[in-house]
């Protein structure tokens, strides 16, 4: 294995308001951990993701994005 | 009678029946009083991981109105802290001790335990808990895990706040009190007696699991390994002690083979009756477990399966044939244990009659439902009877009132029954409250925030096109956010965002001081922007919303993000990246707030009449209840009578009399000065939304002309109802060859031609062909009912029930008993191998593939009596399209949702009750169509409500009218209208009704023109990355 620094992805997360917003609400209040670079963006439906905020996130530096709802 | 503006009720229990019931008594109008006896709303559901057959979480799906609302045991954003409904008061921890008086004026006394902690001033940071010495075990997590004697009664709860259980545990050392940061824990606090006059009550106690301790046999409470199904629910659920991983208790292995035994405490000598929810649960638990555990056994041990609601036959189906999941019938007697290994061996007899030993893994006992534990002494206090299985008693014809008047009951207390029909009942009850009290005539609950009413504020700027002045307050929330990230650092670094000209930071910002500096703060400064970095936006956004709206701002130029929940608390021990992520977060919520536009929501004074589509017992019900509260209803029945399937109904298995019950009904609703009947007439066209429809109405008169009238209201309910079919076996002409309904008839009026009939074969589940499979529900308890009438009338007339699962649930198993006991025969068959009828004069040779014995066996009847399916009424589709309401697969109506909106369709103002949505009895129609009534009351009786807020605007200029939000829509409500000219102004571009708007954004992502957006989502909001 190489001494590279290790990787750390640049996650966004597009979340539906009514279900895996509030489940990262609960994660919050259950204190469990995860890395910094995840980042939630919230939605009022996954319906509302466009194709267009997908590149978006990858031409801003993401290295993956979650649609979850 | 008090003023009407004064009309209470009481609710007792917390759960999501008593939660239900209390809301739609409040948004009628009336003060309601919601008491529960533990520190938190939500009850048994809030214990579930996943509800069947939909395997939503229960909490997330809980949100009736669109809006938020969810993980927590809510089923509307009613219930939170910071958004409660004006008209609900809740008290937890407390219980009813005295209540005198009678309907109409009841005074009520309660004793309520104190909490010892504020819930205003709790913020959950949690530092109480951790210097507490007390362990409890869980009961939340039903024992599988332990708690502080100060802890939170569930993940999310409510109110969202820490309590005490002092009891004989907590030592009072003090130390949770001095580690509180807010000062909320107060541990002197004494009990409250409260007093209150209200006019009637609810009684919402639910159910408790019987104790599978009672039944040795099983060895639970002695085998590690075995659990019952509550326990295991936990263990499966991802807030349950381990986090979702299913462990076996005994070593922490992963369980690979898992047996599920049915029927542990229901269908027995003590509890002769069914507990109706095991059935699917027990699938429900073993699909998650197939799909969860890799090359996990799973065998259910099952006499009947019992999957006789809407899409719980397909749930089994998919169970049995997709996961692989094993049904066993047979009545297990008992588990061993391999005191080695902590196996647990079971012995039974398969269905060939072979007798066979296995090993599992784990056992989990599908325990039943129990009246609740204060039932006797609530039964006591309330001079109310109890059956005698200790539920609440009720008549089969009045299903939801107790026998006292004025007090009404919901949910599992009076029958075991799951969800959906708790809350169908707890909205029936509601309406029942409301034809007793009447329903307050200023009512005024709907506004542009929920529950905020804007007489007493300023009124709102407009700052649209004024250069952004942006506020940014950070929250420290005590230590909370503080101790992660540094927010020096993140009010440094917002301070020069383009257009912030102000930062703060403060330590609680929900507290009433930070609140007040918030509003000096936006006024001094002349902001007409504000970014709040506190907590959740599921719990305080409204609160900051109010809060800048009392200064005059738009709520939606408020924006809330969470550096709690989604930073500090889940990046603990990372300070600098923390902080980092904070400082992202903040810059989008400013660029988010660049393009923000204020919102405003439409006013609409609903129309004071309901429309209610079908005359049967359901139509009728529904009709009356609105009715006797004082408006206006259109009852339309395309038949020239009133009854629909009532009736052909002469007698039920409860002894009641269904033609007594129609009688009544009709004379009701001929005689009341505000229904009016349209016979002989048909729905032909609906426009408008809630509040506003307009409906054509076609009759056709005696002598074939027909007339339209048309008419304006609020609401419609859709009671259309379903019919018997006929077709089976191709034998509709044998004159011996009948069905169910045929031979009650038969009985009823003319029992003389049954006379010499020596041998009668009845088979069950029969179904034309043209249907798809599903449980009719009703068939077996009329079969059984029908049977025993003949053994009443000969009671050595032979009787064989060719059946495939007897559904007799709650205490319809009685009959099945009492069936047995007088001699009925009962042989199951397969699908595979289904009976054959073949004419032998004028008998009936009926040969079925006996499943004990192995090979055919044939026996000659007299008559041979179908259980035909039961399928929607004719006209049904059309009836869908015509009001943009969908299907089930099975061709009913299609609620809003299976389980938590069973009477609502997406589309609001428009309800359903009765066979319409499915096969169901005359008191499950009854239940059902108070419900419909209870609904429509809540939007008949708003002097004024608000439709629109944050829903999709479609440019004209941009629209080509190329139908693709029109095919997108999940609720259909884009149109393209010929009168709106589009792009290059030819005609024809896309509209979307904000009343009907559910806000998803489902077409604005679709649209290729870019011509539609979402308000409070535009594009360039999403994008601030």
């Amino acid at each position: 294995m190489s001494d590279q620094p290790s990787f750390e992805p640049q996650i966004v997360a597009f979340c539906c308001r009514h279900c895996a917003y509030t489940a990262a609400d609960l994660a919050g209040g259950l204190r469990f951990q995860y890395p910094t670079s995840i980042k939630v963006v919230e939605l009022p439906c996954t319906g509302r993701l466009d194709v267009l905020h997908v590149l978006r996130a990858f031409e801003d530096g993401a290295d993956g994005v979650i649609a979850a709802g | 009678m008090p003023n009407p503006e004064e009309r209470a009720a009481l609710v007792i229990g917390g759960g999501v029946g008593g939660m239900r019931a209390a809301l739609d008594l409040a948004e009628v109008g009336i003060r309601v009083y919601l008491v529960e006896s533990t520190p938190g709303l939500g009850g048994r559901v809030a214990q579930l991981g996943f509800m069947f057959p939909t395997h939503d979480c229960v909490l997330c799906r809980g949100t009736s109105d669109h809006g938020y609302g969810c993980t927590r045991p809510s089923i509307s954003p009613a219930f939170l802290d910071h958004n409660r409904h004006p008209n609900i008061t809740i008290f937890t921890n407390t219980l009813v001790v005295a209540v005198e008086g009678q309907a109409g004026d009841f005074r009520v006394m309660l004793s309520q335990e104190p909490r010892y902690v504020d819930p205003a001033r709790c913020i959950n940071c949690g530092e109480c808990e951790k210097v507490c010495p007390v362990e409890i075990p869980s009961s939340f997590q039903a024992g599988l895990s332990t708690h502080k004697a100060i802890y939170k009664s569930a993940p999310r709860a409510l109110p969202d706040a820490y309590v005490i259980e002092y009891g004989p545990y907590c030592e009072d050392c003090g130390r949770c009190a001095r580690a509180c940061p807010t000062h909320a824990i107060d541990l002197n606090q004494f009990f409250q007696t409260i007093t209150l006059n209200v006019g009637a009550i609810i009684l919402a106690l639910g159910y408790q699991l019987f104790d599978a301790g009672n039944l040795e046999e099983f060895g639970h409470g002695r085998y590690p390994n075995v659990l019952h199904s509550m326990q295991y629910e936990r263990l499966a659920s991802r807030s349950g002690p381990t986090e979702g991983i299913v462990h076996r208790p005994s070593d922490g292995k992963i369980p690979k083979r898992i047996a599920w035994l049915q029927c542990i405490g229901s269908r027995d000598q003590e509890n002769p009756f069914c507990s109706s929810i095991c059935c699917m649960y027990a699938t429900k638990q073993a699909i998650l477990a197939k799909e969860r555990l890799a090359e996990v056994g799973c065998s259910v041990f099952v006499m009947d399966e019992r999957a006789f609601n809407k899409e719980y036959n397909s749930y089994y189906v998919q169970s049995r044939e997709h996961y692989g999941v094993e049904y066993v019938r047979c009545r297990v007697s008992e588990v061993r244990e391999d005191p080695a290994t902590h196996d647990l061996i079971l012995h039974y007899m398969d269905e060939m009659g072979q007798l066979r030993r296995e090993r599992f893994d784990m056992v989990v006992l599908s325990v039943g439902t129990q009246p609740p534990a204060e039932a006797e002494a609530m039964a006591r206090l309330l001079d109310i009877e109890l059956n005698p299985s200790g539920f609440c008693r009720v008549d089969k014809f009045t299903p939801l009132q107790t026998s006292r008047p004025g007090v009404f009951v919901c949910g599992a207390f009076s029958t075991p029954k799951e969800i959906a029909e708790t809350l169908i009942d707890a909205s029936g009850a509601a309406a029942e409250v409301v034809r007793l009290l009447g329903f307050n005539p200023n009512n005024q609950v709907s506004h542009v925030l929920p529950f905020l009413d804007e007489s007493d504020l300023p009124p709102e700027k407009d700052v649209n096109g004024q250069p952004p002045r942006v506020g940014v307050f950070l929250c420290s929330c005590g230590s909370c956010i503080g101790e992660t990230v540094d927010l020096d650092a993140v009010a440094d670094g917002a301070a020069h965002l383009p257009g912030v000209v102000y930062t703060e930071r403060l330590r609680f910002a929900c507290f009433p001081e930070g609140r007040h500096y918030l509003r000096r703060a936006i006024e001094q400064y002349g902001l007409n922007r504000v970014v709040v970095g506190a907590c959740s936006g599921r719990t305080h956004e409204s609160l900051f919303q109010r809060v800048v709206r009392e200064v005059g701002l738009n709520p939606y130029l408020l924006e809330l993000i969470n550096l709690r929940e989604h930073c500090a608390w889940v990046h603990q021990g990372q300070p600098e990246l923390a902080t980092r992520k904070a400082q992202t977060l903040v810059r989008r919520a400013v660029g988010r707030l660049r393009p923000a536009r204020a919102l405003h929501r439409q006013t609409l004074t609903p129309a004071a009449a309901a429309l209610v589509i079908g005359g049967g017992v359901a139509g009728m019900t529904a009709a009356l209840a609105i009715a006797d509260s004082g408006y206006e209803v259109h009852l339309v029945e395309r038949d020239d009578t009133l009854g629909g399937n009532l009736r052909h109904i002469y007698y039920v298995a409860e002894g009641d009399n269904p033609q007594q019950l129609l009688r009544d009904l009709v004379n009701r609703v001929l005689a009341h000065e505000h229904i009016h009947v349209h016979m002989r007439t048909e729905l032909t066209a609906q426009t408008g939304h809630v509040g506003d429809f307009r409906s054509t109405l076609r009759t056709t008169h005696y002598g074939g002309f027909t007339t339209e009238t048309s008419v304006r209201h609020g609401a419609t309910i859709i009671a259309t109802g379903g019919r018997e079919t006929r077709n089976g076996y191709g034998l509709e002409d044998h004159p011996n060859v009948i069905t169910q309904s045929d031979l009650e008839k038969l009985i009823a009026h003319n029992p003389q031609a049954l006379e010499g009939v020596r041998s009668v074969v009845m088979i069950q589940c029969v179904r034309p062909p043209h249907l798809p499979d599903y449980c009719s529900r009703t068939c077996c308890t009329n079969t059984l009912k029908n049977a025993i009438r003949l053994k009443m009338l000969d009671e050595n007339c032979q009787i064989i029930v060719l059946y495939k699962d007897i559904v007799t649930y709650g205490f319809r198993e009685q009959y099945y008993t009492e069936a047995r006991r007088r001699g009925v025969i009962f042989l199951r068959y397969t699908d595979a191998r289904k009976p054959e009828i073949e004419p032998a004069g004028d008998r009936l040779k009926v040969r079925v593939a006996d499943l004990s014995l192995g090979r055919p066996f044939e026996v000659m009847a007299d008559r041979v009596v179908l259980s035909m399916s039961i399928e929607p009424a004719e006209g049904t589709a059309r009836l869908a399209r015509l009001l943009q309401v969908p299907l089930s697969p099975e061709g009913f109506f299609m609620e809003a949702h299976l389980k938590m909106r069973p009477m609502d369709f997406m589309q609001e103002g428009v309800f359903l009750c009765g066979m319409a949505h499915y096969p169901k009895f005359i008191e499950e129609c009854i239940s059902h169509a108070l419900a419909t009534a209870g609904r429509a009351l809540q939007v008949l009786s708003q002097k004024s409500f608000h439709l629109g807020g944050v829903v999709a605007e479609v440019d004209p200029a941009r629209c080509v009218g190329c139908l693709t939000c029109v095919r997108t829509c999940p609720f259909g409500i884009p149109e393209v209208r010929p009168d709106r000219p589009g792009v290059g102004d030819l005609g024809g571009s896309a509209y979307i009704d904000p009343s009907r708007c559910q806000g998803c954004g489902t077409c604005t992502a679709e649209c290729p023109a870019n011509a539609i957006q979402l308000l409070n989502y535009l594009d360039e909001q999403i994008m601030q990355l």
